[in-house]
């Protein structure tokens, strides 16, 4: 829903005022542009409570900071523990306030991420770093569920993306062996990512969808399939050309989805800019050797034809779909 | 038209505005096929550059090749984006017009050294003429080029001091004229939003370099241009704050005036040891007059990183900076009750007065 900032300059850029006498000013007033005394008032409050609350909040973690070393174990255990618990109580005390509770589910599972670093830290458990991401995001899956939070669901991905990364770094594999090689934890990403967000996209329909957090996970699906395609492009012989039918098929699916069953123009923009990527490296990797003047030159037109051509597809697919709404 | 335009259109036709919604007319592109867009024009100069400089040997040894491509590509561009408009030569217009300015400075380099305020102020000129051309990314991108040569150009005259103020100034008269001429609206934002990304890179500049440049361009900081600097962004507050209080008509008594000058005062006193704080400040109350919410992300992110920074380099210890923090919270948790009181407020009141019923 554009602001009403947003409404006014479009009216502005389509010239409605054009035949007015009206100063421009008037015209702002009557569209009820400029912010009221109350506005300002809520304003000036949330601002000095926001920054008096996070001076405090920051005062106690360099406090804690100072004194990390004198704690002792129990201390730090207690101060974690003790906050972990504040913020669960917080939550079972304030759960029909929806943005109270929220936060403090927030709060509590990024705590227990850090109680587990801090297990880790003072008992040396000598868990590999992958372990602790796993273990994170296994613990903190019945908090997910309950919150139905975007933010949790973020972390939680995150989490799992962490520990895989972290998992193939140590082992150069993933599962078993069953993804060995380059690019292995980037197949991961992409076919995990992608997973997550089908079935998200999948239950949101009949909800509020969470266009952000679904972005997030799309643009993290979308540059680990690019990355594996730009792979391909630079050197065929350390990939096989089936990366290319997958990525073929990955974007024939983000056009479908995002074109003709749920309309997200900034995913569409992704995949035209993945594709430009990928059509550019081929380019280039074609004329790398011929005459390096005419191949520059080539480079350069090809690249603007392509994103003048994508900005213009773009723009006739949003009017498309913008007459189709009115 | 979208639903949410012909809404304000029929809230201005009942408030007596002619407003003509019958020509049909495309969407705006949203701001990351905008980034699309240029990104492929930025990367598109470079190549050009390239290009360039394979096809004419010795043509970044030569100080009249140079100047004579950058002029010619630069006319170019202007040509592109004055006469012969589409999406396509808008492109192709930025990208010319990115390679002819870096060939431009390139022949500029090699008769003035860049240890010279007059190299910098030769660029703020250039950045300046160019300024005319009528394309608002063109001009957005030139606007941030023209306020870092302008900030390099004071800092090699000695007076660097002043780079944020003045940028923070312009800032304000730019934001304030934004919505007051039908004509100027276009320009007004190209201007702002350029010049708030060369304030934020002046600040990292200011906080994170200054040695740095200082001993390039040879000259000294003193404290008493420091504190004339931020007397100069202190009036810039006050005059914004002057006219928002004016345009909006709101009646401020004695007690709140007291208490606005008491804050500002505080506040500038904590901007002389947080740099930036003031100029922050200054842009969230912009952002908020015109409700724009990018803006707003610039305010609040120069907010964060003015008093992330301080702290950062702050020569003390974790206690003290605690305790710091703690006295800060207090009086800004002070300030917001001592606020309360002034100006009670009460929801869903839309009169544009502050004044407080005895």
């Amino acid at each position: 829903m554009p602001t009403r900032r947003q409404q006014l300059l479009q009216l502005l850029r389509r010239r409605a005022f054009a035949a007015n006498d009206t100063p421009l000013p008037d015209i702002i007033s009557a569209a009820g542009l400029r912010p009221s005394a109350s506005d300002w008032h809520h304003f000036a409050d949330r601002l000095l409570l926001l920054l008096g609350a996070l001076s405090l909040v920051f005062s106690l973690l360099f406090f804690i900071a100072y004194n990390w070393v004198e704690l002792g174990r129990m201390g730090r255990f207690a101060l974690v523990e003790i906050a972990l618990v504040g913020a669960v109580g917080l939550y079972c005390w304030q759960h029909r306030r929806r943005w109270v509770a929220a936060l403090a589910l927030l709060s509590a599972s990024v705590l227990l991420g850090v109680l587990m670093a801090l297990f880790g830290q003072v008992y040396q458990t000598g868990a590999d770093p992958w372990q602790l991401f796993f273990n994170w995001a296994l613990l903190i899956t019945p908090w997910v569920i309950v919150a139905r939070l975007p933010a949790l669901w973020l972390l939680w991905i995150a989490l799992i993306n962490v520990s895989a990364v972290l998992y193939y770094s140590t082992f150069f594999s993933l599962f078993g062996g069953l993804l060995v090689g380059e690019g292995s934890e980037r197949w991961f990403m992409f076919v995990f990512n992608g997973l997550a967000l089908a079935i998200w996209e999948w239950l949101a329909r009949r909800r509020e969808r969470p266009e952000w957090a679904l972005r997030i996970v799309a643009i993290a699906a979308g540059f680990a399939m690019t990355s594996l395609a730009l792979e391909w492009v630079l050197s065929p012989a350390s990939t096989s050309a089936l990366v290319l039918l997958i990525y073929a098929g990955a974007l024939a699916a983000t056009y479908w989805v995002y074109r003709y069953w749920q309309f997200d123009l900034m995913l569409l923009a992704g995949g035209c800019m993945s594709v430009i990527m990928v059509l550019q490296c081929l380019l280039f990797k074609a004329i790398a050797d011929t005459a390096e003047a005419a191949g520059m030159s080539l480079l350069a037109m090809s690249l603007l034809g392509m994103g003048t051509g994508a900005a213009l597809w773009l723009k006739q697919v949003n009017a498309k779909e913008q007459a189709r709404h009115e | 038209m979208s639903n949410a335009s012909m809404d304000l259109a029929e809230r201005l036709r009942a408030a007596g505005i002619t407003v003509n919604t019958d020509a049909s007319s495309e969407p705006e592109n949203p701001w990351y096929v905008k980034a699309l867009l240029a990104l492929s024009a930025w990367l598109a100069s470079l190549f050009l550059l390239v290009a360039m400089g394979a096809a004419l040997a010795g043509l970044f040894d030569s100080r009249l090749a140079l100047t004579i491509c950058g002029l010619l590509l630069l006319a170019a561009a202007v040509l592109l984006l004055t006469r012969w408009r589409n999406d396509f030569n808008d492109n192709l217009g930025l990208a010319l017009s990115l390679a002819g300015q870096v060939l431009v400075v390139f022949a500029l380099n090699k008769g003035v050294d860049p240890d010279e305020a007059s190299f910098w102020w030769s660029v703020c000129g250039l950045q300046a003429v160019l300024l005319a051309v009528p394309n608002f990314f063109h001009r957005a991108v030139v606007a941030a080029f023209a306020g870092g040569a302008f900030a390099l150009a004071l800092m090699a005259s000695g007076w660097g001091h002043f780079a944020g103020s003045v940028l923070i100034a312009l800032l304000a008269f730019v934001w304030l004229a934004e919505l007051t001429r039908l004509r100027s609206v276009s320009l007004c934002q190209a201007l702002g939003y350029g010049l708030a990304v060369s304030l934020l890179v002046v600040q990292y500049l200011r906080r994170w370099q200054l040695s740095e440049l200082e001993s390039a361009f040879a000259v000294q900081s003193s404290a008493a241009g420091a504190l004339a600097a931020e007397c100069l962004t202190l009036l810039v507050l006050c005059c914004v704050l002057g006219v928002l209080i004016k345009r909006q008509q709101f009646v401020v008594s004695m007690g709140q005036w007291a208490f606005l000058a008491v804050f500002i005062a505080l506040l500038g006193a904590a901007s002389w040891q947080a740099y930036g704080l003031l100029q922050a400040v200054v842009l969230l109350l912009l952002a908020f007059y015109g409700q724009n919410r990018l803006l707003f992300g610039v305010a609040a992110t120069a907010l964060l990183l003015s008093l992330s920074s301080y702290y950062y380099l702050l020569d003390t210890t974790l206690l003290i900076k605690s305790m710091t923090l703690l006295l800060l919270g207090i009086l800004l948790l002070g300030a917001r009750a001592l606020f309360c009181y002034l100006w009670p407020g009460t929801k869903g009141d839309d009169t544009h007065a502050l004044e407080v019923e005895p």
